[in-house]
């Protein structure tokens, strides 16, 4: 009997120290990727209360499936849970300008923003929004995806059902469009 | 103008991945003849530092304080409330420790809980003790009787019933009072 109860506490305190790495684990990915995916979802939105909202649901979600999502697997799944949310947004709202770049300043993180900096950077920034605005949103996807989060491609295949081929070929349209965009803008020569 | 649009495939290609030597020997060489190309890859060059600048937008701390609430900071029942779904497994083992447990119960009456041996041994005692007490009690009579027929007791109540032997009567040894 005495030995039962041992084993049975000790099959608690296994239990129990597996939770707790799993809450310690998720405690960090959220930590490492909680700006990462605010971002994505704010460029892919351009509006700053649903792009917090999508935020908070994928890493909701996040901790719903913490079982099933392996840890080096943890920020493609949160991108392209983001993702999704993000097109059903869009797919669900009309057409309609995000917020202007006096919004969004505010958040902007810049560690040591002198003023001319900070004056570039917001041109900078403000210019680069738009121009991903005239994409599709697939196409403005595939960019963020790779030029900002810097993924894989096979990785970005897998996070927007893509074959390789046509991820390729739509981002070299994107880039195209968009070197376009900023020459337009004043941007790149 | 052909040769144009696959060096700049090849420049998209060259962003992405390394290309071999020769493919990356005959973009350079292309570069240093024609403006239009070395534009297109600077335009590139300047479309990939815009985004890579791209500045980072912190998700916010009381955003950040609701995830929490809704997680890890959940109250404890409901982050590790036990699943409530059947469980034929469960429902099977349960009515099998049930019946196990009630089994003796209901056949109790048909088995019997002493061997033939011991049933017959407990009858032979107990003919042995009523035997003895018998005897017993034959004694103890028969002596009452005599201690009467020599006149050493008196019986107190003359009502109870005394079985005289034939050769004893009281009548053929002394006159009746």
């Amino acid at each position: 009997m005495r030995v039962k109860n041992v084993e049975r506490n000790l099959g608690r305190s296994r239990a129990f120290y597996a939770r707790s790495m799993k809450e310690e684990g998720f405690e960090r990915a959220v930590r490492e990727q909680k700006d990462r995916v605010h971002s994505y979802a704010f460029w892919m939105l351009r509006d700053r209360d649903e792009a917090r909202d999508i935020s908070q649901e994928a890493l909701v979600r996040l901790w719903q499936h913490r079982n099933q999502v392996p840890d080096e697997a943890i920020r493609s799944w949160l991108l392209r849970t983001a993702h999704h949310l993000c097109v059903d947004r869009l797919r669900r709202r009309a057409v309609r300008s995000g917020p202007s770049l006096e919004d969004v300043t505010p958040m902007l993180r810049d560690r040591n923003p002198g003023p001319d900096k900070a004056a570039a950077a917001e041109e900078t920034g403000r210019r680069i929004g738009d121009a991903l605005r005239s994409l599709s949103s697939r196409d403005r996807a595939i960019v963020l995806m790779r030029e900002v989060q810097g993924m894989a491609y096979d990785e970005i295949a897998r996070a927007l059902d893509l074959p390789l081929g046509t991820l390729k070929a739509s981002l070299h349209r994107a880039r195209e469009k968009l070197r376009r965009e900023l020459i337009q803008a004043g941007v790149a020569p | 103008m052909s040769d144009c649009r696959k060096i700049q495939d090849a420049i998209q290609e060259r962003m992405d991945a390394p290309v071999a030597a020769d493919l990356r020997q005959a973009i350079e060489a292309h570069l240093r003849l024609c403006g239009e190309c070395r534009s297109y890859q600077e335009g590139l060059d300047a479309v990939r530092r815009a985004l890579v600048s791209l500045p980072e937008v912190p998700f916010p701390d009381e955003a950040l304080a609701l995830v929490w609430e809704r997680t890890i900071r959940s109250r404890p029942d409901e982050r590790h409330r036990p699943s409530m779904r059947f469980d034929w497994r469960v429902a099977l083992a349960a009515a099998a420790a049930v019946t196990l447990l009630f089994l003796p119960a209901l056949f109790r009456p048909v088995l019997d809980p002493y061997s033939a041996a011991e049933l017959a041994r407990a009858d032979r005692d107990a003919r042995r003790v009523l035997s003895l007490a018998s005897q017993t009690l034959r004694r103890t009579e028969r002596a009452a009787v005599n201690q009467v027929l020599a006149g050493e007791i008196v019986p107190a109540v003359r009502r109870i019933p005394i079985r005289w032997p034939q050769s004893k009567r009281p009548d053929s040894r002394r006159p009746r009072t």
